[in-house]
């Protein structure tokens, strides 16, 4: 027998999967034999993605099987659980920061994906989370996280949902209330994990003029340099998207990172023919290039 | 290292060298770059007649580092008989459009050039959705904006008549403070439709569109106020841009000398420990 | 089991249907993706309902007890209820919120100047931070220094008053060795940005959805 919310979930998806085939019955044949199935323009990406997509589910099947995969240390990953021990011994809170772009940015994701991780070490030590959103769905999600986080953890009673606030979603007034919570509540380790624009520099700043220890994430690369600059430790563009994986020590999870280095040295490998072929130029260089 | 100076007498000495070089002049040079010279000679290349669109996505926040462009940008278009649709994806970018808009027609007007609202230019209003409402105005600009900025309905302005898409368009130009910005407008319109394309950004997001202009996908662009002072140079037009780099000049210089005094400091210091070390 | 098995699913679903999107030309994928697509744009624009609610509840709360900092959650509500009934106001009765509307007024007069000064915040932060942390520690470090000196003169029309060579060699910076950099970071993230995509896609990460 099904139980009431199992069943209240299943007539969702029915509804769900009713809905967004709706409007496959709007089209005529006609319409769409004028196009060519594919669309020939994408074709370099499907390729690419299809070689990466093999080493993904090759990685994660050899995960699977319990193989044990070698994957070097990154120093900011390891400073985030510094950060937030050390803020533990201090009795202060700890502040994450998850971007200032909405939940269709994937750096948001991945930001949310270690605010999962940090979450359940504040809750073992009972160390108090604040977390400030610029957006309003990114604020139920973090909500999600981290009252999950504590549950995973066993104390589902320390999770404090006044911790979790919706600021703005005006960009300055959102770094404005940001630097109050740095400046009144002394969080004593500043967490940075997602987009970041023009108030990179403003938030790194107030937090080391506060004193807390600071590490950042972004793959924000114009703003890379602040952070760098201001915080203690920085997680450089694709070391940030790995650090949720690093964190959870999840074999899957880390099998895709490994994916992403195996693809890596494909992609070095057709640039440095790249160059070559475009220094030695051979006539069919054209159409290769066109290709790309 | 976190005790050895108090950062207030930086932000003091900062504050009051911008307030003196404010009045005090001196004599700077320009020399215009191929970015800068890009985003002029695009907007020369037009005939006549032809529409530009211009995608304002900043706010008040940016408007000190990218007004100038924006009204330098302006008046280039409008001076040489171009016509300008304004749009914004970001919330705060309508008011500065009608802020431009009102300051150079203003200004034409004293040099016996009459713009009309509505016939030389338009203020489109705000859009949301970021990257798929750009999408949207690249499928269809009525349909995405179907009334203005003041809510009345678009066929009612001249500028618009037979304008659907970016068919009709000469020049693609954003001013932008972040995201969605320029890269948004590459991905979503530029390469979509081969359009071409300008763009003015901020100092710290410049470094962003080299790759852009290498790849000839943006013909030119302006990076901060230095930018704006090169475009309002080539215009000989001076305005805010121009009037802006005597403290800009000097603040760079500024900066340098506390990472110098910095750096003296910090060799000392090591010296010490040294010493210290081997005593 | 059910409560995380579906929204996983639907994750899938929705997932597989962009990416058809931008592979094939079938109209009814196309059809389905841009409805999704819609429904995301609605949801995201109607979430800010919950943003109103939680200033709302965190703040309220703290004012009407007068707990800590109780003057500063008053102002917060006090100045986001005046905008919106201020908006809602000019909407009723100029039918915009455009220009000559009080909304537009409040903008210029207290907004702008207040996100003005934040951004400007910038000029005295640059400055700090450069000094403390623009120090030749080692050999990279000193490049980075020399580098960035050289691009900071480079960028101003004061050093191409004092050599026409300044600025040619700040642009040569950026242009070679700034600009591979950047291309070698931007390929890393995307990278980066297909593993998260796929690890989320395929339900293999999942922060909010722990509750077997």
């Amino acid at each position: 027998m099904m139980r009431g919310y199992e069943k209240s979930w299943s007539l969702f998806l029915l509804f769900f999967i009713l809905i967004i085939l709706n409007p496959v019955f709007s089209f005529s044949q006609e319409e769409e034999a004028k196009n060519p199935l594919f669309n020939r323009e994408h074709l370099n990406v499907l390729v690419m993605l299809a070689v990466f997509a093999v080493f993904f589910f090759y990685f994660i099947f050899t995960a699977r099987k319990g193989r044990p995969l070698y994957l070097r240390k990154i120093p900011g990953v390891n400073a985030i659980e510094e950060a937030v021990g050390r803020a533990t011994e201090m009795g202060r809170p700890v502040l994450f920061v998850p971007g200032l772009d909405d939940i269709d940015e994937i750096q948001t994701l991945a930001g949310i994906g270690v605010l999962g991780h940090v979450a359940k070490i504040t809750a073992r030590y009972d160390t108090p989370l604040i977390v400030p959103t610029r957006r309003s769905i990114v604020l139920s999600v973090c909500e999600e996280t981290v009252k999950e986080s504590y549950t995973a953890a066993g104390r589902p009673d320390a999770y404090k949902p006044d911790n979790l606030r919706y600021l703005s979603d005006e960009q300055f007034a959102y770094t404005a209330g940001v630097d109050g919570i740095m400046m009144r509540e002394k969080p004593a380790a500043n967490i940075y994990m997602g987009t970041f624009y023009a108030e990179s520099l403003i938030l790194a700043e107030t937090g080391f003029s506060s004193g807390a220890i600071q590490v950042a994430g972004t793959a924000s690369i114009t703003q890379l340099p602040f952070f760098v600059a201001a915080c203690d430790y920085t997680l450089l563009s694709e070391e940030f998207y790995a650090a949720s994986a690093y964190l959870s020590k999840d074999p899957q999870m880390l099998s895709s990172v490994k994916a992403s280095d195996y693809f890596k040295i494909i992609v070095i490998v057709v640039l440095i023919s790249g160059v070559i072929l475009a220094t030695l130029k051979p006539e069919w260089i054209q159409s290769l290039q066109n290709w790309f | 290292m976190r005790k050895e100076l108090d950062r207030r007498w930086i932000f003091l000495t900062v504050g009051l060298v911008v307030l003196a070089f404010l009045k005090i002049p001196f004599a700077v040079k320009y020399a215009p770059n191929e970015k800068t010279r890009g985003v002029y000679n695009a907007v020369e290349s037009l005939e006549p007649g032809s529409i530009v669109y211009l995608s304002i996505d900043y706010g008040p926040s940016s408007q000190a580092e990218l007004l100038p462009m924006h009204e330098a940008l302006v008046y280039h278009v409008l001076k040489r008989n171009l016509k300008i649709i304004a749009g914004s994806v970001w919330e705060t970018g309508p008011p500065m459009t009608d802020k431009a808009f009102k300051s150079v027609a203003a200004r034409l007007q004293e040099e016996g050039i009459s713009k009309k609202y509505g016939v030389d230019y338009v203020n489109l209003g705000y859009k949301s959705g970021n990257d798929v409402a750009i999408a949207k105005i690249g499928t269809s600009i009525p349909e995405a904006y179907p009334r203005d900025y003041l809510n009345k309905p678009l066929q009612e302005y001249a500028i618009m008549k037979g304008v659907t898409n970016f068919d009709q368009i000469g020049l693609l130009c954003n001013i932008s403070a972040g995201a969605p910005g320029a890269r948004q407008w590459l991905q979503q319109v530029q390469t979509r439709y081969n359009v071409r394309m300008i763009a003015g950004v901020t100092a710290v997001m410049a470094p962003d569109l080299y790759s852009f202009f290498q790849s000839k996908q943006v013909e030119g662009f302006l990076g901060g106020l230095v930018g704006a002072a090169e475009y309002e140079y080539l215009l000989q037009r001076p305005g805010f841009g121009m009037a802006g780099m005597n403290v800009q000049s000097i603040t760079h210089y500024l900066i340098l000398l506390f990472i110098l005094i910095g750096n003296i400091l910090y060799l000392r210091e090591r010296a010490r420990k040294k010493r210290e070390q081997e005593a | 089991m059910i409560k995380v098995k579906i929204p996983i699913f639907i994750t899938i679903i929705v997932g597989i249907f962009m990416i058809a999107k931008f592979f094939l030309n079938v109209l009814w994928i196309k059809a389905v993706a841009d409805e999704l697509e819609q429904w995301g744009m609605i949801v995201l624009a109607m979430a800010i309902v919950l943003g109103v609610a939680n200033i709302l509840r965190v703040n309220l709360k703290t004012a009407l007890k007068k707990g800590k900092d109780w003057q500063y959650k008053l102002v917060v509500v006090i100045s986001m209820m005046g905008m919106i009934l201020v908006g809602l106001w000019d909407l009723a009765m100029r039918g915009h919120v455009s220009a000559g509307s009080e909304f537009q007024y409040l903008f210029d007069v207290i907004y702008t100047p207040l996100s003005a000064t934040m951004f400007a915040l910038l000029a005295f932060y640059v400055a700090s931070a450069a000094f403390r942390a623009f120090r030749a520690r080692n050999v990279g470090a000193a490049l980075l220094l020399v580098s960035g000196a050289l691009v900071m003169i480079g960028r101003v029309p004061l050093s191409a008053a004092i050599s026409g060579y300044l600025p040619k060699i700040a642009d040569w910076i950026m242009a070679v060795p700034n600009a591979a950099g950047q291309r070698g970071l931007i390929i890393g993230a995307a990278m980066g940005v297909i593993a998260t995509g796929l690890r989320i896609i395929f339900g293999i990460e999942r922060p909010y959805l722990r509750g077997e």
